[in-house]
């Protein structure tokens, strides 16, 4: 069993990668934290949060660039550093893989339409059922 | 007016799908893929038809809350069981992490596991006397 104790020093690492995930050793930094040694906290971070700490830097890493990528000026190249990637050509693949397509083309489509609201709650079903208004049968709620 | 709908807000909905149909043994209802998202809900499999909504905790407020809920330690949703120590069990050898082992609590037994997308979530068992 994890204690609230454990649980919430494991929250303030998670929050902690979050905040600093630009630097190589933020896992070591983050196991400090928590008070665990490596290997222990990675496994834990896994069992608790379902990604490793690397994974979930990653994620961050992605989710500071759209960031970046959306609201500055920087240069592909420079958010890809910025964010902490070491090499442009994993940078890009895996925002691909995340959000469907490259660092310069997710900046070329937020200049060239509307910026898409951040989904919520309902707002999410609503959009869901008017993308598929032309074709209702594939909808299934259920009565 | 029916309550057939609820949401749970999850950090990664793939990974969502994966522990509340692998790991809890949920159906999956609709999936409808929305760019980046997708409207994702789950059944439980013993007809109950209240669908639960796997939903993307990308807005900011609601983030918040979650992490501030997980941090102290609440539980925001709640399961039903009839056999709490045979669940107990069943999650246990999935690897779950429990908060809270199964416990007398008036009227139930209860457990609180984490859903490793970022919510405690609790179980409780009705006693029959």
């Amino acid at each position: 069993m994890l204690t609230q104790d454990q649980l919430r020093r494991l929250c303030r690492a998670r929050a902690q990668l979050r905040q600093e995930h630009g630097a190589s050793d933020s896992i070591d930094a983050a196991a400090e934290t928590a008070l665990m040694s490596r290997f222990h906290f990675i496994r834990q971070f896994n069992l608790v949060f379902g990604e490793t700490p690397g994974r979930f830097r990653t994620r961050a890493r992605l989710d500071r660039a759209k960031q970046l990528l959306a609201e500055g000026d920087e240069s592909v190249t420079d958010v890809c550093m910025t964010v902490g990637f070491s090499s442009l050509g994993s940078f890009s693949s895996r925002f691909r893989a995340r959000f469907g397509c490259s660092p310069k083309q997710f900046r070329q489509r937020l200049t060239t339409s509307q910026r898409a609201r951040q989904p919520a709650c309902m707002e999410l079903l609503v959009a869901a059922w008017e993308s598929q208004a032309h074709n209702p049968r594939s909808v299934v709620v259920s009565k | 007016m029916k309550i057939k709908m609820t949401a749970i807000p999850v950090d990664d909905q793939q990974k969502a799908l994966d522990f509340y149909t692998k790991v809890l043994g949920f159906e999956k209802k609709q999936d409808i893929p929305m760019g980046e998202f997708r409207w994702l809900s789950v059944i439980a499999p013993e007809g109950n038809d209240t669908e639960l909504s796997l939903e993307p905790n990308v807005n900011p407020a609601s983030k918040a809350f979650q992490e501030s809920l997980l941090e102290q330690g609440i539980p925001m949703t709640g399961f039903e069981v009839d056999d709490m120590d045979a669940e107990f069990e069943r999650l246990k050898a999935q690897n779950v992490v429990f908060t809270t082992d199964p416990k007398d609590a008036g009227p139930v037994r209860m457990a609180v596991f984490l859903d490793t997308c970022g919510n405690l979530i609790q179980i409780y068992q009705h006693k029959t006397d």
